[in-house]
Protein backbone atom coordinates (compact mmCIF):
# COMPACT_ATOMS: atom_id res chain seq x y z
CA UNK A 1 0.00 0.00 0.00
CA UNK A 2 1.01 3.56 -0.61
CA UNK A 3 2.13 5.77 2.27
CA UNK A 4 0.30 9.02 1.64
CA UNK A 5 2.21 12.27 2.13
CA UNK A 6 1.80 16.00 1.67
CA UNK A 7 4.74 18.13 0.63
CA UNK A 8 4.69 21.89 0.18
CA UNK A 9 7.51 23.35 -1.88
CA UNK A 10 8.17 26.75 -0.29
CA UNK A 11 10.07 27.79 -3.46
CA UNK A 12 6.86 27.57 -5.44
CA UNK A 13 4.01 28.55 -3.13
CA UNK A 14 2.62 31.97 -4.07
CA UNK A 15 0.09 32.25 -1.24
CA UNK A 16 -2.93 32.22 -3.54
CA UNK A 17 -4.95 30.30 -0.91
CA UNK A 18 -6.58 28.22 -3.65
CA UNK A 19 -5.84 25.06 -1.65
CA UNK A 20 -7.70 26.52 1.35
CA UNK A 21 -10.68 27.54 -0.76
CA UNK A 22 -10.79 24.31 -2.74
CA UNK A 23 -10.76 22.28 0.44
CA UNK A 24 -13.52 24.31 2.04
CA UNK A 25 -15.67 24.01 -1.06
CA UNK A 26 -15.04 20.34 -1.74
CA UNK A 27 -15.84 19.18 1.78
CA UNK A 28 -18.46 21.79 2.79
CA UNK A 29 -16.33 22.47 5.88
CA UNK A 30 -18.29 24.13 8.72
CA UNK A 31 -17.93 27.82 9.56
CA UNK A 32 -14.83 28.76 11.50
CA UNK A 33 -13.02 25.64 10.38
CA UNK A 34 -10.15 25.57 7.92
CA UNK A 35 -8.65 22.19 7.30
CA UNK A 36 -5.76 23.81 5.45
CA UNK A 37 -4.11 27.20 5.80
CA UNK A 38 -1.32 29.11 4.13
CA UNK A 39 1.19 30.78 6.45
CA UNK A 40 3.49 33.47 5.09
CA UNK A 41 6.83 34.13 6.75
CA UNK A 42 8.11 37.73 6.64
CA UNK A 43 5.20 38.93 4.54
CA UNK A 44 6.09 41.95 2.40
CA UNK A 45 9.83 41.71 3.05
CA UNK A 46 12.62 40.29 0.91
CA UNK A 47 12.89 36.57 1.50
CA UNK A 48 9.15 36.17 2.01
CA UNK A 49 8.03 32.55 1.82
CA UNK A 50 4.66 30.85 2.06
CA UNK A 51 3.83 27.34 3.15
CA UNK A 52 0.51 25.56 2.95
CA UNK A 53 -0.10 23.41 6.00
CA UNK A 54 -2.73 20.90 7.07
CA UNK A 55 -2.74 17.56 8.85
CA UNK A 56 0.52 15.85 7.92
CA UNK A 57 -0.82 12.37 8.70
CA UNK A 58 2.00 11.51 11.11
CA UNK A 59 3.17 7.92 11.46
CA UNK A 60 3.09 8.19 15.27
CA UNK A 61 0.42 10.86 15.55
CA UNK A 62 0.50 12.87 18.82
CA UNK A 63 -3.24 13.59 18.47
CA UNK A 64 -3.98 9.89 18.68
CA UNK A 65 -1.86 9.38 21.79
CA UNK A 66 -3.58 12.15 23.79
CA UNK A 67 -7.15 11.46 22.62
CA UNK A 68 -9.12 10.54 25.76
CA UNK A 69 -11.62 8.51 23.74
CA UNK A 70 -9.14 6.90 21.32
CA UNK A 71 -11.06 7.98 18.21
CA UNK A 72 -8.12 8.17 15.79
CA UNK A 73 -7.04 5.44 13.43
CA UNK A 74 -4.59 5.11 10.56
CA UNK A 75 -5.75 3.70 7.24
CA UNK A 76 -3.77 1.26 5.11
CA UNK A 77 -2.66 4.28 3.07
CA UNK A 78 -1.10 5.87 6.15
CA UNK A 79 -3.87 8.48 6.41
CA UNK A 80 -4.77 9.52 9.96
CA UNK A 81 -8.57 9.70 10.33
CA UNK A 82 -10.92 10.04 13.28
CA UNK A 83 -14.41 8.95 14.23
CA UNK A 84 -16.71 11.91 14.85
CA UNK A 85 -19.27 9.68 16.57
CA UNK A 86 -16.76 9.03 19.34
CA UNK A 87 -15.02 12.43 19.43
CA UNK A 88 -16.08 14.58 22.42
CA UNK A 89 -14.47 17.86 21.34
CA UNK A 90 -12.05 18.14 24.27
CA UNK A 91 -9.39 19.92 22.21
CA UNK A 92 -6.43 17.84 23.42
CA UNK A 93 -5.50 16.84 19.86
CA UNK A 94 -5.19 20.54 19.00
CA UNK A 95 -2.84 21.09 21.95
CA UNK A 96 -0.65 18.15 20.98
CA UNK A 97 -0.64 18.57 17.19
CA UNK A 98 2.61 20.09 15.85
CA UNK A 99 0.79 21.54 12.83
CA UNK A 100 -2.39 22.97 14.36
CA UNK A 101 -4.48 20.69 12.16
CA UNK A 102 -7.45 19.85 14.43
CA UNK A 103 -10.20 22.48 14.22
CA UNK A 104 -13.41 22.83 16.21
CA UNK A 105 -16.77 24.27 15.17
CA UNK A 106 -18.66 26.07 17.96
CA UNK A 107 -21.47 23.53 18.08
CA UNK A 108 -21.02 22.15 21.59
CA UNK A 109 -23.13 23.10 24.60
CA UNK A 110 -23.04 26.88 25.26
CA UNK A 111 -20.99 27.44 22.12
CA UNK A 112 -18.15 25.23 23.33
CA UNK A 113 -16.04 23.09 21.04
CA UNK A 114 -17.99 20.72 18.86
CA UNK A 115 -16.61 17.58 17.31
CA UNK A 116 -13.14 17.93 15.87
CA UNK A 117 -12.69 18.41 12.15
CA UNK A 118 -9.44 18.07 10.28
CA UNK A 119 -7.91 17.23 6.92
CA UNK A 120 -8.82 13.69 5.90
CA UNK A 121 -6.41 13.56 2.94
CA UNK A 122 -9.72 13.47 1.04
CA UNK A 123 -10.22 9.96 2.43
CA UNK A 124 -13.52 10.45 4.28
CA UNK A 125 -14.11 8.69 7.58
CA UNK A 126 -15.03 5.37 9.15
CA UNK A 127 -18.44 5.24 7.41
CA UNK A 128 -19.01 3.35 4.18
CA UNK A 129 -16.93 4.80 1.34
CA UNK A 130 -18.72 7.51 -0.71
CA UNK A 131 -21.90 7.20 1.38
CA UNK A 132 -23.95 10.35 1.98
CA UNK A 133 -23.39 10.16 5.75
CA UNK A 134 -19.64 10.00 5.24
CA UNK A 135 -19.88 12.97 2.91
CA UNK A 136 -21.86 14.99 5.44
CA UNK A 137 -19.52 14.26 8.33
CA UNK A 138 -16.11 14.17 6.70
CA UNK A 139 -16.49 15.55 3.19
CA UNK A 140 -15.79 13.84 -0.09
CA UNK A 141 -13.85 10.60 -0.22
CA UNK A 142 -11.73 11.30 -3.30
CA UNK A 143 -9.27 8.52 -2.50
CA UNK A 144 -12.11 6.00 -2.83
CA UNK A 145 -12.94 7.59 -6.19
CA UNK A 146 -9.34 7.02 -7.26
CA UNK A 147 -8.42 10.68 -7.03
CA UNK A 148 -5.85 12.53 -4.96
CA UNK A 149 -6.53 15.40 -2.51
CA UNK A 150 -8.09 18.41 -4.23
CA UNK A 151 -5.81 21.01 -2.62
CA UNK A 152 -2.80 19.53 -4.39
CA UNK A 153 -4.71 18.85 -7.61
CA UNK A 154 -5.78 22.50 -7.70
CA UNK A 155 -2.40 24.01 -6.88
CA UNK A 156 -1.54 26.36 -9.73
CA UNK A 157 2.22 26.27 -9.22
CA UNK A 158 2.30 22.64 -8.13
CA UNK A 159 3.89 23.75 -4.89
CA UNK A 160 1.65 21.44 -2.94
CA UNK A 161 2.18 17.79 -3.72
CA UNK A 162 0.05 14.98 -2.35
CA UNK A 163 0.15 11.27 -2.91
CA UNK A 164 2.28 8.21 -2.42
CA UNK A 165 5.31 9.29 -0.38
CA UNK A 166 7.84 7.70 -2.75
CA UNK A 167 6.32 9.40 -5.82
CA UNK A 168 6.10 12.77 -4.07
CA UNK A 169 9.70 12.55 -2.96
CA UNK A 170 10.78 11.52 -6.48
CA UNK A 171 9.16 14.66 -7.90
CA UNK A 172 10.71 16.88 -5.26
CA UNK A 173 14.12 15.26 -5.65
CA UNK A 174 13.99 15.90 -9.38
CA UNK A 175 13.12 19.55 -8.76
CA UNK A 176 16.00 19.99 -6.37
CA UNK A 177 18.35 18.36 -8.84
CA UNK A 178 17.28 20.78 -11.58
CA UNK A 179 17.66 23.70 -9.25
CA UNK A 180 21.24 22.71 -8.49
CA UNK A 181 22.99 22.17 -5.23
CA UNK A 182 21.00 23.46 -2.30
CA UNK A 183 17.33 24.03 -2.21
CA UNK A 184 17.67 27.75 -2.99
CA UNK A 185 19.78 27.60 -6.16
CA UNK A 186 16.76 28.05 -8.33
CA UNK A 187 13.58 29.84 -7.50
CA UNK A 188 13.02 32.89 -5.32
CA UNK A 189 16.68 33.17 -4.31
CA UNK A 190 17.80 33.66 -7.91
CA UNK A 191 14.87 35.85 -8.88
CA UNK A 192 15.59 38.29 -6.07
CA UNK A 193 19.38 38.04 -6.33
CA UNK A 194 20.08 36.56 -2.96
CA UNK A 195 23.75 37.27 -2.13
CA UNK A 196 25.99 34.24 -2.27
CA UNK A 197 24.24 32.48 -5.10
CA UNK A 198 25.89 34.11 -8.08
CA UNK A 199 29.40 33.86 -6.64
CA UNK A 200 28.98 30.19 -5.99
CA UNK A 201 27.67 29.64 -9.51
CA UNK A 202 30.59 31.38 -11.14
CA UNK A 203 32.91 29.44 -8.85
CA UNK A 204 31.47 26.03 -9.62
CA UNK B 1 53.91 -26.33 15.99
CA UNK B 2 54.99 -23.46 18.17
CA UNK B 3 57.22 -22.06 15.44
CA UNK B 4 54.36 -22.06 12.93
CA UNK B 5 52.14 -20.12 15.25
CA UNK B 6 54.80 -17.52 15.79
CA UNK B 7 55.46 -17.11 12.06
CA UNK B 8 51.74 -16.79 11.36
CA UNK B 9 51.45 -14.15 14.05
CA UNK B 10 54.44 -12.23 12.76
CA UNK B 11 53.13 -12.27 9.18
CA UNK B 12 49.77 -10.92 10.40
CA UNK B 13 51.56 -8.23 12.35
CA UNK B 14 53.51 -7.23 9.27
CA UNK B 15 50.28 -7.01 7.28
CA UNK B 16 48.74 -4.80 9.91
CA UNK B 17 51.74 -2.49 9.88
CA UNK B 18 51.60 -2.29 6.07
CA UNK B 19 47.91 -1.46 6.08
CA UNK B 20 48.50 1.14 8.77
CA UNK B 21 51.26 2.76 6.74
CA UNK B 22 49.14 2.74 3.61
CA UNK B 23 46.32 4.45 5.40
CA UNK B 24 48.69 7.09 6.72
CA UNK B 25 49.95 7.80 3.24
CA UNK B 26 46.56 7.71 1.56
CA UNK B 27 44.80 10.06 3.99
CA UNK B 28 46.53 13.39 4.16
CA UNK B 29 44.84 14.46 7.42
CA UNK B 30 45.72 11.54 9.62
CA UNK B 31 48.29 13.61 11.46
CA UNK B 32 47.95 16.76 13.49
CA UNK B 33 47.66 19.11 10.49
CA UNK B 34 43.85 19.41 10.63
CA UNK B 35 44.21 23.15 10.24
CA UNK B 36 44.85 22.58 6.52
CA UNK B 37 41.40 21.04 6.04
CA UNK B 38 39.49 24.13 4.94
CA UNK B 39 42.00 25.04 2.24
CA UNK B 40 42.17 21.56 0.75
CA UNK B 41 38.47 20.70 0.72
CA UNK B 42 36.38 23.08 -1.29
CA UNK B 43 32.73 23.39 -0.29
CA UNK B 44 30.44 21.98 -2.95
CA UNK B 45 28.23 25.03 -2.95
CA UNK B 46 26.87 27.68 -0.65
CA UNK B 47 25.66 26.56 2.76
CA UNK B 48 21.99 25.67 2.70
CA UNK B 49 20.36 29.05 2.36
CA UNK B 50 17.09 27.51 3.40
CA UNK B 51 18.31 27.26 6.95
CA UNK B 52 16.92 30.67 7.89
CA UNK B 53 13.56 29.79 6.42
CA UNK B 54 13.29 26.46 8.17
CA UNK B 55 14.42 27.92 11.44
CA UNK B 56 11.68 30.53 11.02
CA UNK B 57 9.19 27.77 10.26
CA UNK B 58 10.03 26.18 13.59
CA UNK B 59 10.06 29.68 15.16
CA UNK B 60 13.38 29.16 16.84
CA UNK B 61 14.62 32.26 18.57
CA UNK B 62 17.91 32.33 16.65
CA UNK B 63 16.02 32.76 13.41
CA UNK B 64 14.39 35.97 14.43
CA UNK B 65 17.33 38.33 14.15
CA UNK B 66 17.27 40.20 10.87
CA UNK B 67 20.22 41.48 8.86
CA UNK B 68 20.78 44.30 11.35
CA UNK B 69 20.95 41.85 14.21
CA UNK B 70 17.70 43.13 15.63
CA UNK B 71 15.45 40.48 17.00
CA UNK B 72 11.97 40.37 15.57
CA UNK B 73 8.75 39.19 17.03
CA UNK B 74 8.40 35.56 15.97
CA UNK B 75 4.66 35.74 16.29
CA UNK B 76 4.23 38.73 13.99
CA UNK B 77 6.55 37.77 11.17
CA UNK B 78 4.21 34.95 10.27
CA UNK B 79 0.83 35.82 8.83
CA UNK B 80 -2.12 33.90 7.47
CA UNK B 81 -5.51 34.69 6.01
CA UNK B 82 -7.09 32.02 8.19
CA UNK B 83 -8.58 33.25 11.44
CA UNK B 84 -8.22 30.99 14.44
CA UNK B 85 -6.18 30.32 17.56
CA UNK B 86 -2.46 30.15 16.74
CA UNK B 87 -3.27 29.92 13.02
CA UNK B 88 0.02 31.61 12.12
CA UNK B 89 2.11 29.07 14.03
CA UNK B 90 3.57 26.50 11.66
CA UNK B 91 5.16 24.11 14.13
CA UNK B 92 3.85 23.87 17.67
CA UNK B 93 6.75 22.47 19.63
CA UNK B 94 5.19 22.83 23.07
CA UNK B 95 2.61 20.18 22.21
CA UNK B 96 5.19 17.42 22.45
CA UNK B 97 6.23 18.58 25.93
CA UNK B 98 2.64 18.66 27.11
CA UNK B 99 1.82 15.33 25.51
CA UNK B 100 4.77 13.55 27.11
CA UNK B 101 4.06 15.19 30.47
CA UNK B 102 0.42 14.16 30.39
CA UNK B 103 0.95 10.63 29.09
CA UNK B 104 4.23 9.68 30.73
CA UNK B 105 4.36 11.72 33.94
CA UNK B 106 0.96 12.89 35.12
CA UNK B 107 -1.09 9.81 34.25
CA UNK B 108 1.14 7.06 35.72
CA UNK B 109 2.31 9.10 38.70
CA UNK B 110 -1.16 10.38 39.55
CA UNK B 111 -2.53 6.85 39.36
CA UNK B 112 0.27 5.56 41.59
CA UNK B 113 -0.27 8.38 44.10
CA UNK B 114 -3.97 7.67 44.42
CA UNK B 115 -3.41 3.92 44.73
CA UNK B 116 -0.66 4.55 47.30
CA UNK B 117 -2.93 6.73 49.43
CA UNK B 118 -5.74 4.18 49.28
CA UNK B 119 -3.29 1.43 50.21
CA UNK B 120 -1.96 3.48 53.10
CA UNK B 121 -5.49 4.00 54.35
CA UNK B 122 -6.20 0.29 54.03
CA UNK B 123 -3.06 -0.59 55.99
CA UNK B 124 -3.94 1.99 58.63
CA UNK B 125 -7.36 0.44 58.96
CA UNK B 126 -6.00 -3.10 59.18
CA UNK B 127 -3.28 -2.38 61.73
CA UNK B 128 -4.76 0.50 63.71
CA UNK B 129 -8.50 0.33 63.04
CA UNK B 130 -10.90 2.89 64.41
CA UNK B 131 -9.94 4.97 67.36
CA UNK B 132 -11.91 4.36 70.56
CA UNK B 133 -15.61 4.51 69.85
CA UNK B 134 -17.25 7.41 71.63
CA UNK B 135 -20.48 7.18 69.73
CA UNK B 136 -22.39 5.13 72.31
CA UNK B 137 -23.58 7.86 74.49
CA UNK B 138 -26.19 8.89 76.92
CA UNK B 139 -28.08 10.29 73.97
CA UNK B 140 -27.19 13.84 74.96
CA UNK B 141 -26.08 15.69 71.82
CA UNK B 142 -24.47 18.96 70.93
CA UNK B 143 -25.24 21.04 67.85
CA UNK B 144 -21.99 21.04 65.79
CA UNK B 145 -22.93 22.21 62.28
CA UNK B 146 -25.79 24.53 61.36
CA UNK B 147 -28.08 23.73 58.46
CA UNK B 148 -26.32 26.28 56.25
CA UNK B 149 -22.89 24.77 56.99
CA UNK B 150 -24.18 21.31 56.21
CA UNK B 151 -25.83 22.42 52.97
CA UNK B 152 -22.69 24.16 51.81
CA UNK B 153 -20.56 21.18 52.80
CA UNK B 154 -22.69 18.62 50.98
CA UNK B 155 -23.16 20.78 47.91
CA UNK B 156 -19.40 21.20 47.70
CA UNK B 157 -18.87 17.50 48.44
CA UNK B 158 -21.34 16.42 45.77
CA UNK B 159 -19.78 18.78 43.30
CA UNK B 160 -16.31 17.50 44.19
CA UNK B 161 -17.32 13.87 43.69
CA UNK B 162 -19.02 14.69 40.38
CA UNK B 163 -16.06 16.70 39.11
CA UNK B 164 -13.60 14.12 40.43
CA UNK B 165 -15.29 11.16 38.80
CA UNK B 166 -15.89 12.91 35.45
CA UNK B 167 -12.32 14.24 35.47
CA UNK B 168 -10.85 10.81 36.19
CA UNK B 169 -13.01 9.31 33.44
CA UNK B 170 -11.56 11.83 30.98
CA UNK B 171 -8.01 11.07 32.14
CA UNK B 172 -8.06 7.31 32.70
CA UNK B 173 -11.19 6.17 30.85
CA UNK B 174 -9.28 5.32 27.70
CA UNK B 175 -7.13 2.76 29.52
CA UNK B 176 -9.64 1.66 32.16
CA UNK B 177 -13.07 1.78 30.52
CA UNK B 178 -12.64 1.29 26.76
CA UNK B 179 -11.58 -2.38 27.23
CA UNK B 180 -14.74 -2.90 29.32
CA UNK B 181 -17.46 -1.02 27.43
CA UNK B 182 -15.99 -0.46 23.97
CA UNK B 183 -15.25 2.70 21.99
CA UNK B 184 -18.83 3.72 21.13
CA UNK B 185 -20.26 3.44 24.65
CA UNK B 186 -17.22 5.10 26.14
CA UNK B 187 -17.61 7.94 23.63
CA UNK B 188 -21.02 8.66 25.16
CA UNK B 189 -19.71 8.34 28.73
CA UNK B 190 -16.79 10.63 27.98
CA UNK B 191 -18.99 13.18 26.20
CA UNK B 192 -21.33 13.25 29.21
CA UNK B 193 -18.34 13.53 31.54
CA UNK B 194 -16.92 16.44 29.57
CA UNK B 195 -20.21 18.34 29.49
CA UNK B 196 -20.96 17.72 33.19
CA UNK B 197 -17.42 18.68 34.14
CA UNK B 198 -17.55 21.87 32.08
CA UNK B 199 -21.04 22.93 33.13
CA UNK B 200 -20.79 22.17 36.84
CA UNK B 201 -17.16 23.24 37.14
CA UNK B 202 -17.85 26.99 37.48
CA UNK B 203 -20.04 26.26 40.53
CA UNK B 204 -16.99 25.01 42.39
CA UNK B 205 -15.34 28.41 42.99
CA UNK B 206 -18.74 29.72 44.09
CA UNK B 207 -19.11 27.00 46.72
CA UNK B 208 -15.50 27.54 47.72
CA UNK B 209 -16.34 31.15 48.58
CA UNK B 210 -19.38 30.01 50.57
CA UNK B 211 -17.49 27.42 52.59
CA UNK B 212 -14.69 29.90 53.21
CA UNK B 213 -17.09 32.51 54.61
CA UNK B 214 -18.97 29.91 56.62
CA UNK B 215 -16.05 28.16 58.26
CA UNK B 216 -13.09 30.52 58.26
CA UNK B 217 -13.71 32.02 61.73
CA UNK B 218 -12.96 28.79 63.60
CA UNK B 219 -10.05 27.79 61.38
CA UNK B 220 -7.41 30.29 62.45
CA UNK B 221 -4.38 29.14 64.37
CA UNK B 222 -4.98 28.71 68.08
CA UNK B 223 -2.72 27.81 70.98
CA UNK B 224 -2.53 24.07 71.23
CA UNK B 225 -2.67 23.39 67.47
CA UNK B 226 1.07 22.90 67.31
CA UNK B 227 0.93 20.45 70.20
CA UNK B 228 -1.83 18.61 68.38
CA UNK B 229 0.38 18.26 65.31
CA UNK B 230 3.43 17.23 67.36
CA UNK B 231 1.39 14.52 69.06
CA UNK B 232 0.22 13.31 65.63
CA UNK B 233 -3.39 14.01 66.58
CA UNK B 234 -3.34 11.10 69.00
CA UNK B 235 -3.63 8.64 66.12
CA UNK B 236 -0.50 6.79 67.12
CA UNK B 237 -1.23 6.11 70.75
CA UNK B 238 -1.06 8.42 73.71
CA UNK B 239 -3.80 10.64 74.97
CA UNK B 240 -6.10 12.84 72.90
CA UNK B 241 -4.36 16.14 72.32
CA UNK B 242 -6.43 19.13 73.29
CA UNK B 243 -8.43 20.72 70.45
CA UNK B 244 -10.93 23.53 69.93
CA UNK B 245 -13.90 23.42 67.60
CA UNK B 246 -11.60 22.21 64.82
CA UNK B 247 -8.38 20.36 65.53
CA UNK B 248 -5.18 21.24 63.68
CA UNK B 249 -5.73 18.46 61.14
CA UNK B 250 -9.14 19.82 60.23
CA UNK B 251 -7.67 23.29 59.94
CA UNK B 252 -5.00 22.00 57.57
CA UNK B 253 -7.75 20.36 55.54
CA UNK B 254 -9.68 23.63 55.42
CA UNK B 255 -6.75 25.75 54.28
CA UNK B 256 -5.55 23.13 51.78
CA UNK B 257 -9.07 22.94 50.38
CA UNK B 258 -9.11 26.71 49.94
CA UNK B 259 -5.59 26.80 48.46
CA UNK B 260 -5.98 23.83 46.09
CA UNK B 261 -9.52 25.00 45.34
CA UNK B 262 -8.31 28.41 44.21
CA UNK B 263 -5.64 26.90 41.93
CA UNK B 264 -8.03 24.34 40.49
CA UNK B 265 -10.73 27.00 39.97
CA UNK B 266 -8.47 29.44 38.14
CA UNK B 267 -6.97 26.78 35.89
CA UNK B 268 -10.37 25.21 35.33
CA UNK B 269 -12.02 28.49 34.39
CA UNK B 270 -9.27 29.24 31.87
CA UNK B 271 -9.68 25.78 30.35
CA UNK B 272 -13.45 26.23 30.28
CA UNK B 273 -13.44 29.72 28.76
CA UNK B 274 -10.68 30.00 26.14
CA UNK B 275 -11.22 33.76 26.03
CA UNK B 276 -9.54 33.84 29.46
CA UNK B 277 -6.58 31.96 27.98
CA UNK B 278 -6.27 34.67 25.34
CA UNK B 279 -6.29 37.26 28.12
CA UNK B 280 -3.57 35.32 29.96
CA UNK B 281 -1.56 35.21 26.74
CA UNK B 282 -1.86 38.96 26.28
CA UNK B 283 -0.83 39.57 29.89
CA UNK B 284 2.02 37.03 29.84
CA UNK B 285 3.51 36.95 26.34
CA UNK B 286 6.18 34.47 27.47
CA UNK B 287 3.57 31.77 26.87
CA UNK B 288 3.91 32.59 23.13
CA UNK B 289 0.86 30.61 22.08
CA UNK B 290 -2.75 30.18 23.13
CA UNK B 291 -2.14 26.46 23.19
CA UNK B 292 0.74 26.82 25.63
CA UNK B 293 -1.54 28.59 28.10
CA UNK B 294 -4.08 25.79 27.81
CA UNK B 295 -1.38 23.13 28.14
CA UNK B 296 0.08 24.74 31.26
CA UNK B 297 -3.38 25.15 32.78
CA UNK B 298 -4.26 21.56 31.96
CA UNK B 299 -1.08 20.21 33.54
CA UNK B 300 -1.53 22.22 36.75
CA UNK B 301 -5.26 21.41 36.87
CA UNK B 302 -4.61 17.68 36.56
CA UNK B 303 -1.80 17.51 39.11
CA UNK B 304 -3.65 19.64 41.69
CA UNK B 305 -6.87 17.68 41.11
CA UNK B 306 -5.20 14.38 41.93
CA UNK B 307 -3.50 15.79 45.04
CA UNK B 308 -6.91 17.20 46.03
CA UNK B 309 -8.58 13.83 45.50
CA UNK B 310 -5.98 12.19 47.76
CA UNK B 311 -6.63 14.84 50.42
CA UNK B 312 -10.36 14.19 50.25
CA UNK B 313 -9.77 10.42 50.39
CA UNK B 314 -8.07 11.07 53.71
CA UNK B 315 -10.86 13.39 54.87
CA UNK B 316 -13.59 10.85 54.12
CA UNK B 317 -11.56 8.03 55.67
CA UNK B 318 -10.96 9.91 58.93
CA UNK B 319 -14.49 11.25 59.24
CA UNK B 320 -16.23 7.94 58.69
CA UNK B 321 -14.04 4.94 59.47
CA UNK B 322 -11.28 6.14 61.77
CA UNK B 323 -13.21 8.39 64.12
CA UNK B 324 -16.75 7.08 64.62
CA UNK B 325 -19.24 9.65 65.75
CA UNK B 326 -17.84 12.39 63.52
CA UNK B 327 -20.15 11.89 60.54
CA UNK B 328 -23.33 12.70 62.44
CA UNK B 329 -22.08 16.28 62.85
CA UNK B 330 -22.43 16.69 59.09
CA UNK B 331 -25.63 14.68 58.65
CA UNK B 332 -27.93 15.49 61.58
CA UNK B 333 -25.75 18.37 62.66
CA UNK B 334 -25.43 16.93 66.16
CA UNK B 335 -22.61 15.05 67.86
CA UNK B 336 -22.53 13.00 71.02
CA UNK B 337 -21.34 14.65 74.20
CA UNK B 338 -18.62 12.10 74.92
CA UNK B 339 -17.32 12.42 71.33
CA UNK B 340 -17.09 16.16 71.77
CA UNK B 341 -15.44 15.80 75.17
CA UNK B 342 -12.69 13.50 73.96
CA UNK B 343 -12.01 14.94 70.48
CA UNK B 344 -12.73 18.62 70.88
CA UNK B 345 -12.41 19.21 74.63
CA UNK B 346 -11.97 22.98 74.45
CA UNK B 347 -14.99 23.37 72.18
CA UNK B 348 -16.94 21.09 74.55
CA UNK B 349 -16.07 23.29 77.51
CA UNK B 350 -17.12 26.40 75.58
CA UNK B 351 -20.44 24.80 74.63
CA UNK B 352 -21.08 23.74 78.19
CA UNK B 353 -20.38 27.23 79.47
CA UNK B 354 -22.72 28.66 76.87
CA UNK B 355 -25.45 26.22 77.78
CA UNK B 356 -24.90 26.92 81.44
CA UNK B 357 -25.40 30.59 80.75
CA UNK B 358 -28.46 30.04 78.55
Amino acid sequence: MARMKFLCDAERCIECNACVTACKNEHEVPWGVNRRRVVTINDGEPGERSISVACMHCSDAPCATVCPVDCFYTTDDGVVLHDKDICIGCGYCFYACPFGAPQFPDTGAFGSRGKMDKCTFCAGGPEEDMSSIENRKYGRNRLAEGKLPLCAEMCSTKALLAGDGSKVSDIFRERVTYRGAGAMQWGWGVAYDKPGIKSSRSGG
Amino acid sequence: MKKRTISALSSRLALLVCVGLLMTVATPFSGADEAQLPSLVKPLGPANLGVDLWAAVRARSDATSDQHGLSRDTKRNKTTQVRGYDANVLVNQAGETWMSFRNHQMMPKGRDLMIFVLLLMFLFYVFRGSVDDDSDDSGVELQRFSISARMIHWFLAGLFILLGITGLILLYGRTALIPLVGHEAFGVIAWLSKELHNVSGPLFPMMLIFIFLNMVRDNFYERGDLTWIVKGGGFFGGTHPSAGRYNAGEKILFWLTILLGIVISITGLVLNFPVLAVMVLERYPEFEQYRQVMEAMHAVHGVVAMVFICLIFGHIFLATVVVPGTLSGMTSGKVGVSWARSHHNRWYTQMMEKQGKG
